[in-house]
C-alpha cells in the first residue's frame, strides 16, 4: 500500500488511497454502448428461451428485483440522501438522483390525480431502448425495460416502501410516451411483528 | 499549569504489542503532538492511565457489521491492547483461581499486572482453551497437584468468542431499538455513540437498518467519515459480488482487504481527522 505524504490532510476530506473501482456510473464513464447491447442481449436470450411475453417480463422483474436490493445500498453510499418524509420527496429522489446517477436521465414526475399514492415517471428518454426500434412480431406485450420496474421495486422495498411498479405506457408498443406508474401499497413499517417471511 | 523546570514530559517504555512495527512509523512521546518541542505537560491532556492506550498511534480497535435482523454478519479484530503478564510460580499458587464462563480465572491475590478477572492464556508456553490445556488436562487439577511446578503461566484479558461477540451483537441491536423508541421526538437516529473512557463506539445505521459498528480509541477522530466509508466499501464489495447472498456473513476477500486499508487510512489521520 502507497505511503500517504505527510502533508497536513484537508480538514473537510480525507484521502483514502483506495483503488477507485467504485461503481457508481457518474464516476466512471463506462460504455454506454456496452450496457445497452448487454441489456438487449439479455433480453433476446430470454425471449428464445420462454416462449409467453408473461414470463419474459416476469423473469425481467425479478432480475431487477435482484438488482435492486443490492443496488439501493449503492446508491445510498454514494449520494447522501437523507430519509425521505414523504412519497413524493421519494419518488422526486429517485427521478432526480437515482436515474441521473445511473442512466444520466432525468424522468419527469406526475402525481396520479386519483390516489395520492400514486406517482408517474415520464422516460422522454429511454437509453436503453436506442437500438430498438420496435417490439418483434408475436412480441407485442413485451415490456422491454421491464427490468426497471424490478430495480426500483427491490430498492424501495429494501427502505421498507412496499410498491408496484408497472408501465402504464410504453412507446416501444406505440403509446406517445413511456411511463413507469409507482403505486406504493402499505409502509413495511412493523417488520419486527411479522414473523414469517 | 507549566511546569517550570522545562522538563520534557517523560518517555514511557515501549511495550511489546501484538500490532507494534508498522513500517516507518515515528514514536513521538505524547499521542496529538506532532515534532513540537514541549517544556510542560498541560494539565488538561491527561493520559490514561491503562498502559496499553500509551501508545503512539490511535487505535481502531475493531469494527462490526450487523444487519437487519440483529444478527452479526462481519466482525474484524484490527488492534486489540492487550495487557499479558507471564510469571513462574511455585506451589503453592498464592493466586485464588476459580472456574468463570467455561474459563479459569483470577478470583483473588491481583499483583504485578495480573488482575482479577484475567484469565490463565497458557501454561508452560502452551495454550489452554477454556478449562483444559491442550493436552486435555483440567488446569485446576493440573494446578492443584505440587509435583507439576514450578510452573509458567501466562495470564491475560480473556478475548472474546465469536458466540460471544454475535450475542453482543444482537443485544446491541434490541438497545438500538430501545435507544430509537425512548426518543421523546420521533424519527430518532438511535445511538450514534457510546462512550467510556477507554473506548468510544460509533454506530451508523443505513436508511436500510444495516449497521455499522466501530469501536475505537477515545481520541480517534474522523469516525463519522470513516462508517460512511465502510458503507461504501460494503456496498461495492459484498453486495456487488453476485455471489453474496444478502443478510448472511461477509466472507469477501476483497472486502477485508479494503477495509483494512480504510482502518489504515483513518488511523493515520489521526485526531486531526474531520468530525469526530
Amino acid at each position: 500500500m502507497s505511503r500517504p505524504t505527510n502533508r497536513r490532510q484537508d480538514n473537510h476530506k480525507i484521502d483514502w488511497h483506495l483503488p477507485s473501482i467504485s461503481s457508481s456510473a457518474s464516476a466512471h464513464h463506462m460504455s454506454r454502448e456496452l450496457f445497452v447491447l448487454t441489456y438487449g442481449a439479455l433480453v433476446a436470450q430470454l425471449c428464445k428461451d420462454y416462449e409467453k411475453d408473461e414470463d419474459v417480463n416476469k423473469y425481467l422483474e425479478r432480475m431487477g428485483y435482484n438488482i435492486g436490493i443490492r443496488l439501493i445500498e449503492d446508491f445510498l453510499a454514494h449520494s447522501a440522501v437523507r430519509k425521505c418524509r414523504s412519497y413524493s420527496e421519494t419518488v422526486d429522489v429517485i427521478a432526480q438522483i437515482a436515474f441521473k446517477m445511473y442512466l444520466g436521465i432525468t424522468p419527469g414526475v406526475s402525481c396520479s390525480n386519483t390516489s395520492e399514492n400514486e406517482f408517474f415517471l415520464i422516460l422522454d428518454k429511454n437509453p436503453l431502448v436506442d437500438f430498438v426500434e420496435e417490439l418483434p412480431a408475436g412480441r407485442s406485450s413485451l415490456c422491454y425495460c421491464n427490468l426497471l420496474c424490478g430495480v426500483i421495486r427491490g430498492a424501495l422495498e429494501m427502505v421498507h416502501l412496499a410498491a408496484e411498479v408497472t408501465f402504464v405506457q410504453d412507446s416501444l408498443k406505440g403509446d406517445d410516451m413511456t411511463e413507469i406508474g409507482i403505486t406504493f401499497t402499505k409502509k413495511l413499517e412493523d417488520k419486527k411483528h411479522r414473523r414469517n417471511k | 499549569m507549566s511546569d517550570e523546570k522545562g522538563r520534557s514530559p517523560p518517555r514511557r517504555p515501549r511495550k511489546p504489542r501484538a500490532h507494534a512495527a508498522l513500517p516507518g512509523r515515528r514514536a513521538t512521546p505524547l499521542p496529538g503532538y506532532r515534532g513540537e518541542k514541549r517544556s510542560s505537560t498541560p494539565a488538561e491532556l491527561r493520559l490514561p492511565s491503562c498502559p496499553a492506550l500509551t501508545g503512539t498511534d490511535m487505535a481502531i480497535f475493531s469494527v462490526y457489521v450487523v444487519n437487519k435482523a440483529g444478527g452479526l454478519i462481519y466482525q474484524l479484530d484490527h488492534y486489540a491492547p492487550r495487557s499479558e503478564a507471564e510469571k513462574t510460580f511455585s506451589f503453592p499458587l498464592d493466586l485464588v483461581l476459580k472456574l468463570h464462563d467455561e474459563r479459569v480465572v483470577v478470583a483473588f491475590g491481583q499483583r504485578d499486572n495480573i488482575r482479577v478477572g484475567h484469565a490463565v492464556l497458557s501454561i508452560n508456553g502452551v495454550d489452554v482453551s477454556g478449562r483444559y490445556t491442550a493436552d486435555g488436562k483440567e488446569v485446576l487439577e493440573y494446578l492443584g497437584n505440587p509435583a507439576n511446578y514450578p510452573v509458567s503461566l501466562r495470564f491475560g484479558r480473556p478475548r472474546l468468542s465469536s458466540n460471544e461477540k454475535l450475542m453482543l451483537a444482537s443485544m446491541f441491536h434490541s438497545l438500538f431499538a430501545i435507544g430509537s423508541q425512548l426518543s421523546p421526538e420521533l424519527g430518532s437516529s438511535g445511538i450514534e455513540m457510546l462512550e467510556t473512557d477507554t473506548f468510544k463506539l460509533h454506530c451508523f445505521q443505513t436508511l436500510t437498518g444495516i449497521k455499522f459498528v466501530v469501536l475505537a480509541d477515545p481520541r480517534q477522530a474522523g469516525i463519522e467519515s470513516l462508517l460512511r466509508k465502510i458503507y461504501e466499501i460494503y456496498s461495492d464489495f459484498a453486495l456487488k459480488n453476485p455471489f453474496y447472498s444478502l443478510e448472511m456473513p461477509i466472507r469477501c476477500e476483497l472486502f477485508d482487504q479494503n477495509l483494512k486499508l480504510a482502518l489504515e487510512v483513518a488511523e493515520k489521520a489521526g485526531p486531526f481527522g474531520p468530525g469526530s
